[in-house]
């Protein structure tokens, strides 16, 4: 019997793309050359580039789920690493706010660390959007060193070329003694407007040129102010920030977001912000949008008609990006496309990149891939990979099947004691909480996955009646229950005007009601408590929170309970689980039990839940544990700890150390350490 | 006269281990393992030139037909033929599945209660036979959600009073030339390579039984490629071209181009 902490063929399926295991290199090569192909258009011509625009956006289809899609996409990043910025998109919920979904999505890539292998609570590494900022300011500076405007060097053309080709430590990144920076930041007033011809001569046409030079700047030369650094995040996504830290970015009135924006307002803002990032990325690197688990999309009309709307404007307006949209070929066709204009459609690329299945002798590479990566010994791995039982499996050379069926009976083979049925919904969510706790990208504030909870889970909850609506300005789902009406809005921002609305809004809205309306919003950790402190108008707020304004702040365990639910749907509309999506959502509606209780009922007096911290050695220490160890089950690891600490913190703690790989099994839960 | 002997040089006579040294042995010990058969005769520590020995001969001996090697698990497992564990074939096992699927109709069955009418050395055959017993037409899986539920055709058609045969129709002759025509005007309608197989019959005006029989056909020569497609998706026109093969059914196709 091989040892139970010893799972080469556990992994099923890729919910993560960054961390994609080593591949069998031809399986589907020809679909990865083709998605290089196109992205190499984008890189010709030396930075900074003219603008390229993409033709079309690439479709990539699967025959049936389980050929690897989502690990093609990892390849992919893997192949783009330093010479793309790569935003993977989670699919959106509501058709009014697609681009700032998109945005959101966007930006909390660029502000993640370049270097794929770093945890994201290192501030010193340099993120995405550290390097764009940075090609950006260099360049422009550069061409005025060109110029000769202004600034006087002994040899223009050697110090252009320096500023060009080293944007990141030219600056030192605004470091006070650099005197690159110096000249940058002292002199950013006299310059600006040479900044901005310097654009124009280039034929970058922004929205807000002189905004945008200052939010990079800002961005760029702060990099341990992490509340500065926060609203230049703020403003990209249209969300407003305080007045004080527009002054500190050198914003103008005019050039700040409204908090009174209406929500189409700020996807409009947000639409014309994408369409700039790209004609910054001449500048840097060219975008690879990625859009994944789409046959989400296929169980709403309207969600996929604006979703093909954003393809299309993307490839109609933006420059020097790669759109990349994956699907399994059937509800492609019958349930997805059908729902898509025909204009819309014409921006994909025909034919679709099709994917393959795997031959024998691919086979015979990812068994050895496999167990290489777990230290298996060269005589079992030799035994387990019996030419005859491959031949059973393989009878022709040309034979395909799904990679992903194939591992299934890999991991039968290699421990028919341990194969059960297949598992019950309960274990598939709580396999789905374990990952998310593991992925710190997927901690942050989501809206499309609450909204999806409220909206979509919540239908069929007896009692409930669940509503879309267009005509209430904060809340775009309404519940109506016997006693109450429940409206529910997705707020990510911190400004106390906006927030001030919200509460008035809660107040007013149960006035002219004949039900109690009670407003909720859901802050997640991390996210800046509402009210903030030293608000005029904190007393207002807490007002309304204690009778019509139900703020739920949620824990890191609450935030991975409700987003689990919808990659569980997820899972179930891409074919990766048996169960039907029916089934997923009977469910759902038992295990949120809970929830629709708490949400649907009276506003207790809940405490504020400020984020736990993680306990700082344990990352630490979690690392050097797996490390010595290469593989073993989570237990064992919290068995070794010098103090004790809980499953989901310890969870918390692998999602900062990238090389350590969490595989959640029915009986347990193994950490593995992978190099390389 | 005392014949003068040269004195013999005293050699260390060094045990060789020899195939016939390693038949004699397999044989006794497999001779004495009766029906428990045994699992390996090396070692970690055995010494490479050992195991090669061992290797060479447990190949001959099975080629001979004295030993049978149960490949079943990882580990294989020697028997002499004599002792040899009474082998599960997939019609056996097809019969025991179809006789309790007769018997209860129309009761009908899911994987799992049929899986349990099995004994534990009869279960690896169970998809085998499974398929066999859906592609001969003596079961017939009805699907709710992504469940596959399965019913004795046979007593459904008499109930009904129809034949169990659905293709009346006098099988045209397959010409794989017309048929490949016929794939690529699908796939420059449809714009993908995986076409619906029931897509396919129509438009090359084929019988769906000899379609069916020679893509499998193609399939195992590795020449084309069926896929499952998606099934809850899928209408009953389309389903009705499925091709079942060991426990999986594929509603799409694709030729190598």
């Amino acid at each position: 019997m091989n040892s139970p902490a010893v799972l080469p063929f556990d992994e099923l399926h890729v919910k993560e793309p960054r961390r994609v295991e080593p591949s069998v290199l031809d399986l589907n090569a020809r679909a990865l050359e083709q998605l290089l192909a196109a992205f190499s258009k984008l890189e010709q011509g030396t930075l900074p580039r003219e603008p390229i625009a993409p033709s079309h956006a690439q479709l990539v289809t699967s025959e049936q789920p389980g050929y690897g899609k989502s690990h093609l996409i990892g390849r992919l990043f893997r192949e783009l690493n330093g010479r793309a910025t790569m935003v993977y998109v989670q699919p959106f919920q509501n058709s009014g706010t697609v681009f700032q979904s998109l945005m959101l999505a966007v930006v909390r890539e660029l502000h993640y660390p370049v270097r794929q292998d770093a945890a994201p609570w290192e501030p010193s590494e340099p993120t995405q959007l550290d390097l764009l900022a940075h090609g950006v300011l260099a360049h422009l500076l550069a061409d005025l060193v060109l110029m000769r405007r202004e600034i006087e060097t002994d040899d223009p053309v050697k110090w252009a070329d320096y500023l060009r080709a080293n944007a990141l430590t030219a600056f030192n990144r605004g470091d006070k003694n650099d005197s690159w920076a110096n000249l940058l930041r002292t002199q950013w007033d006299s310059f600006a407007t040479l900044y901005q011809e310097a654009l124009a001569r280039r034929g970058v046409v922004l929205s807000s040129p002189r905004a945008w030079l200052r939010v990079l700047l800002a961005y760029a030369f702060h990099p341990f102010d992490q509340a500065l650094r926060q609203a230049c995040l703020d403003w990209m996504c249209a969300q407003p920030c305080a007045t004080e830290e527009q002054e500190r970015i050198g914003l103008r009135r005019a050039e700040a977001v409204d908090p009174e924006m209406s929500a189409e307002q700020g996807n409009d803002l947000c639409r014309s912000r994408i369409t700039d990032l790209c004609q910054l990325a001449r500048f840097h690197r060219p975008f690879v949008f990625c859009f994944d688990q789409t046959e989400v999309y296929g169980h709403q009309p309207a969600l996929a008609r604006s979703f093909g709307m954003v393809i299309a404007a993307l490839v109609n307006e933006a420059v020097n990006h790669l759109t990349l949209v994956t699907s399994n070929q059937d509800p492609w066709v019958k349930r997805i496309a059908l729902h898509i204009e025909h204009a819309d459609l014409e921006r994909f690329a025909q034919p679709p990149v099709t994917l393959e299945g795997i031959t024998r002798k691919q086979a015979e590479e990812l068994i050895q891939l496999r167990l290489r990566s777990w230290e298996v010994d060269a005589g079992a791995a030799r035994r387990f990979a019996d030419p005859r039982w491959l031949a059973e499996l393989f009878p022709s050379t040309g034979f395909q099947m799904g990679a992903r069926r194939f591992l299934q009976k890999c991991k039968e083979r290699w421990q028919p004691e341990l194969i059960l049925p297949a598992p019950e919904l309960g274990e598939l969510y709580r396999q789905e909480c374990e990952k998310l706790l593991a992925n710190p990208k997927r901690h942050y504030f989501e809206p499309d996955a609450l909204q999806w909870v409220v909206e979509i889970a919540a239908r069929g909850v007896p009692g409930i009646e669940v509503e879309r609506v267009k005509d209430e300005r904060y809340c775009p789902v309404r519940w109506k229950t016997a006693d109450a009406v429940c409206l529910f809005g997705f707020e990510n921002g911190s400004h106390w005007r906006r927030w001030q609305s919200i509460a008035q809004y809660a107040v007013r809205r149960n006035e002219r009601a004949h039900l109690p309306v009670k407003t909720i919003f859901f802050r997640t950790p991390g996210q800046r408590p509402v009210p903030g402190s030293g608000w005029v108008v904190a007393a207002e707020i807490e007002e309304a929170k204690r009778s019509h304004l139900h703020l739920v702040a949620l824990t890191l365990d609450e935030v991975v309970a409700l987003y689990a639910a919808k990659d569980l749907f997820a899972a179930a509309a891409q074919g990766d689980i048996p169960n039907t999506e029916e089934e997923v959502f009977v469910f759902l509606r038992m295990q949120l039990a809970p929830w629709w209780t708490r949400l649907g009922g009276a506003i207790a007096s809940v405490p504020i839940v400020t984020a736990v911290p993680l306990m700082e050695s344990l990352p630490a220490e979690v690392r050097q544990i797996v490390e010595r160890a290469r593989f073993l089950s989570l237990d064992e690891v919290i068995a070794q700890l010098a103090a004790p600490a809980t499953r989901e913190a310890v969870l918390t703690a692998c999602g900062a150390i990238p090389a350590i790989k969490v595989h959640s099994h029915p009986n347990m839960t193994v950490l593995q350490w992978q190099t390389g | 006269m005392i014949d003068e002997e040269k004195p013999k040089k005293r050699s260390v006579k060094t045990k060789v281990f020899g195939p016939e040294e390693a038949r004699t042995e397999v044989l006794a010990k497999l001779a004495a393992a009766r029906a428990k058969g045994k699992l390996g005769f090396t070692t970690a520590k055995t010494a490479a030139a050992k195991c090669e020995v061992y290797d060479t001969i447990l190949n001959a001996l099975e080629a001979e037909q004295v030993v049978f090697v149960d490949r079943s698990k990882v580990k294989p497992k020697y028997f002499l033929r004599e002792f040899q564990p009474p082998e599960q074939s997939s019609e056996a096992v097809a019969g025991k599945l179809l006789e309790t699927v007769r018997k209860a109709h129309p009761t009908v069955f899911g994987q799992t209660e049929l899986r349990k009418v099995l004994t534990t050395k009869e279960k690896p055959l169970f998809a085998r036979a499974l398929a066999f017993l859906i592609e001969r037409g003596d079961l017939h899986a009805l699907t709710y959600g992504k469940k596959e539920l399965y019913l004795h055709y046979p007593s459904l058609g008499e109930q009904l009073a129809k034949p169990a045969s659905c293709d009346e129709t006098e099988p045209a002759a397959l010409d794989p030339g017309a048929l490949r025509d016929a794939y690529r005007r699908l796939v420059a309608q449809t714009r993908f390579p995986a076409i619906e197989i029931a897509a396919l019959q129509r438009e090359a005006g084929l019988a769906g039984g000899i379609l069916r029989g020679w893509l499998l056909e193609e399939y195992q020569a590795g020449r084309v490629v069926l896929s499952a497609g998606d099934w809850s998706l899928s209408d009953e026109q389309t389903r009705e071209g499925a091709i079942h093969d060991r426990g999986e059914r594929f509603l799409l196709v694709r030729f190598h181009e």
